[in-house]
């Protein structure tokens, strides 16, 4: 399973779940500000997604994930993603607009950041840790 | 008319209720799927099935499954074994309830905690699982079973009215959520129905509660079954979303 795989799959269900035309994604489109994906498609993508591969996104706990990640360094204190967390995001996340990974980032304001490719790279990291 | 519910697969809760009995009934006599939801002992479900049995009805599509909706893993379990059963969920009817008639001031921490979970909590979290399946295919049908006092009247069951008040209300927000997906969200709202639970009630104030109902009777289940038949049926009121519709015989009013 390779990121071009990954992206075909990811674009077909993007397309299925919101109003996006197939030609408007690519990898570094993010997905709620450049495609404009609301909540509620968000979350037929997401279970649509985990569906098709098998995995659990844990979105909806992305702090709780990430915690788990980091071995038991917490990621976040008081909605603030701590120092080692943000350490952490610029690692697994090396594609989105680094300039935005600074001190004062809010777990809540994560998913903005998040592009098509680091949606494609999560399910594969998840399929991986699966297997 | 025809509602077109046959084969449809539809999830009860409550299924061994007063109300509830008459629901999967009445489902299955359009040949639906009843995936009937019941809690603990199937020796719960002998009434159910006698009643079946009685009006003649097939038990091909009667499915009874235990699930305790207290428990977010075996909601999940059970989700996942109607899926893997039947590939989809057309309907779910929100019915399990419990009321408890007593002064505000006297109930118990014990109390308001079962009747929030058997009321509100229960119904949350069986709504989210399940609306995951509908959202994946883009279609679905969820009726609430809610309470005229959750709308008036409510002396003496106040907390219950309050959840019932919360049912509605989530009723509505869900529905303009999940429009878009084409699932439409509804509630029925009955007033006094002939069951177990309201025979209490009916005893000690008979008189006035027929009196105060402009239809002059009490409901039967099947008033607030067909109701909900109505609603869960896309070929009669596929532009119905949002509404918590009261079979009340007009006490409500």
């Amino acid at each position: 399973m390779n990121m071009e795989e990954v992206f075909e799959k990811v674009s077909e269900v993007i397309v299925d779940a919101s109003d996006v035309e197939a030609d408007e994604i690519s990898l570094e489109k993010r997905l709620i500000d450049d495609l404009d994906i609301d909540s509620i498609d968000m979350m037929e993508l997401i279970y649509s997604i985990e569906k098709i591969y098998g995995v659990e996104l844990e979105i909806g706990d992305f702090e709780g994930a990430m915690n788990r990640e980091m071995n038991g360094v917490p990621f976040a204190k008081d909605n603030i993603i701590t120092e080692e967390g943000l350490e952490k995001l610029r690692e697994l996340m090396p594609e989105v607009d680094q300039s935005k990974i600074q001190p004062g980032l809010a777990v809540y304001n994560v998913p903005f950041l998040f592009t098509v490719e680091s949606l494609c790279k999560l399910i594969m990291r998840k399929r991986a840790a699966k297997n | 008319m025809n509602l077109a519910l046959s084969e449809k697969v539809v999830l009860i809760t409550g299924s061994n209720g007063g109300i509830g009995q008459d629901i999967c009934l009445s489902f299955l006599e359009e040949k639906s799927h009843v995936v009937a939801l019941y809690r603990g002992s199937s020796d719960k479900l002998k009434d159910l099935e006698k009643e079946i049995d009685h009006a003649g009805l097939s038990k091909e599509f009667y499915h009874p499954i235990s699930v305790d909706l207290s428990s977010g893993d075996s909601i999940n379990k059970c989700i996942e074994e109607i899926i893997q059963k039947f590939g989809r969920i057309d309907v779910l009817v929100n019915n399990a309830g419990t009321t408890m008639e007593k002064p505000f001031l006297s109930l118990k921490e014990d109390e308001l905690e079962l009747v929030y979970e058997a009321n509100m909590l229960s119904l949350t979290k069986l709504t989210q699982r399940v609306l995951k399946e509908m959202l994946i295919l883009k279609s679905g049908n969820i009726v609430n079973v809610s309470s005229v006092v959750s709308k008036r009247y409510g002396r003496g069951v106040s907390y219950y009215a309050s959840m019932k008040a919360g049912v509605n209300r989530l009723t509505q927000v869900l529905a303009s959520e999940m429009g878009k997906k084409n699932i439409r969200i509804n509630a029925v709202c009955p007033g006094v129905i002939e069951t177990k639970l309201s025979g209490a009630l009916q005893g000690r104030h008979h008189k006035l509660l027929v009196s105060e109902t402009p239809l002059k009777r009490f409901g039967k289940p099947t008033d607030v079954a067909n109701a909900i038949k109505f609603l869960a049926s896309d070929n009669v009121s596929s532009f119905i979303t949002g509404v918590t519709l009261d079979v009340d015989g007009g006490i409500g009013l």
